[in-house]
């Protein structure tokens, strides 16, 4: 089933709706805090390792289908993507958004997960980044994402 | 999709908030804006994957925040209204739509009156949210007097 074009007008008007009034003070802490996208189109664990990971204080992100991966990718700076190999939202698989970020956004880092991997998939996937079998445990998806920025930017 | 056993998620005291819409960078900037405001807060791309969260024993959900116009899922946003009205009563529901909807349809699904019309003010829909938690028993974790939207993400350059 198709997707509906994203309005950005409306985020944006959302966006400018806030005042400046409704800005939080500055933090003293300025350190970067990372950025992540979760892409799974499985509701329940999408938002248990969402949940997992701003636990650990990164800002996540996260897309229900490849089409909504790209959408994100195309409008905020995403530092790492956390992606699901098989998808079945629209827009392709978890490879084709792998392949969109390596060609537009090259710097973001990527780490892939799955329950299965097909046949001859392993060396695209390994070209890309680490790969995390299902069922995982969160300390063990912690522990991978904090090596992959690899201290470029830091949970908090 | 994989069946997945996870372990339970910690407790908050945090209200939760099921944020549901079908466009994901509206769903994004409202999410992260009720996040900095202290809720604790779950997204669904549409009305399956609310169901599957609010069903959840995972998770209780206080309010759910829902597009009227979801085209990608089995029912739009007056299902999903009806389903958690039918099913889980003690869940409050808010509407938004972006389209001229009838305010009597609305207002028969959610406490305390007609939908917000997109595009809402964040700070509207906070307004709102709170009215409606203020009704809810739980303990409310003391929230900020200010948020933002987008307070930690940068857009793309």
């Amino acid at each position: 089933m198709p997707v509906p074009p994203v309005n950005l007008a409306m985020v944006a008007r959302m966006n400018a709706a806030v005042s400046n009034d409704d800005m939080p003070p500055a933090t003293e802490d300025a350190a970067p805090r990372a950025t992540l996208l979760v892409v799974e189109d499985d509701v329940l664990i999408r938002f248990a390792v969402s949940s997992a990971l701003r636990g650990a204080g990164y800002t996540v992100l996260e897309a229900a289908s490849a089409d909504e991966a790209r959408a994100v990718l195309q409008t905020i700076a995403v530092d790492l993507l956390f992606i699901d190999l098989h998808l079945h939202g629209d827009g392709g698989d978890g490879l084709s958004v792998a392949r969109f970020a390596r060609t537009h956004r090259p710097w973001v880092k990527l780490v892939f997960t799955s329950g299965k991997v097909r046949l001859g998939q392993e060396p695209e996937i390994a070209a890309f980044g680490p790969f995390l079998p299902k069922p995982y445990l969160f300390s063990r998806v912690l522990q991978v994402v904090e090596n992959t920025l690899g201290g470029d930017v830091s949970a908090k | 999709m994989s069946s997945t056993v996870l372990p339970l998620l910690p407790s908050s005291e945090a209200h939760t908030i099921l944020v549901v819409d079908d466009e994901v960078l509206v769903r994004l900037v409202i999410a992260e804006y009720l996040r900095a405001c202290g809720y604790t807060v779950h997204e669904a791309a549409n009305a399956d994957e609310a169901i599957a969260v609010v069903d959840s024993s995972d998770v209780v959900i206080d309010l759910v925040l829902a597009d009227v116009q979801m085209p990608s899922g089995s029912l739009d946003g007056f299902g999903l209204a009806r389903w958690v009205r039918k099913h889980h009563p003690e869940v409050k529901v808010i509407l938004t739509s972006g389209a001229a909807r009838s305010a009597e349809i609305a207002g028969d699904l959610c406490e305390h009156g007609p939908l917000l019309a997109k595009p809402y003010e964040p700070s509207a829909a906070l307004d709102r949210i709170k009215q409606l938690l203020a009704t809810v028993g739980r303990p409310l974790r003391a929230l900020p007097g200010a948020c933002s939207v987008l307070g930690s993400i940068q857009l793309q350059a």
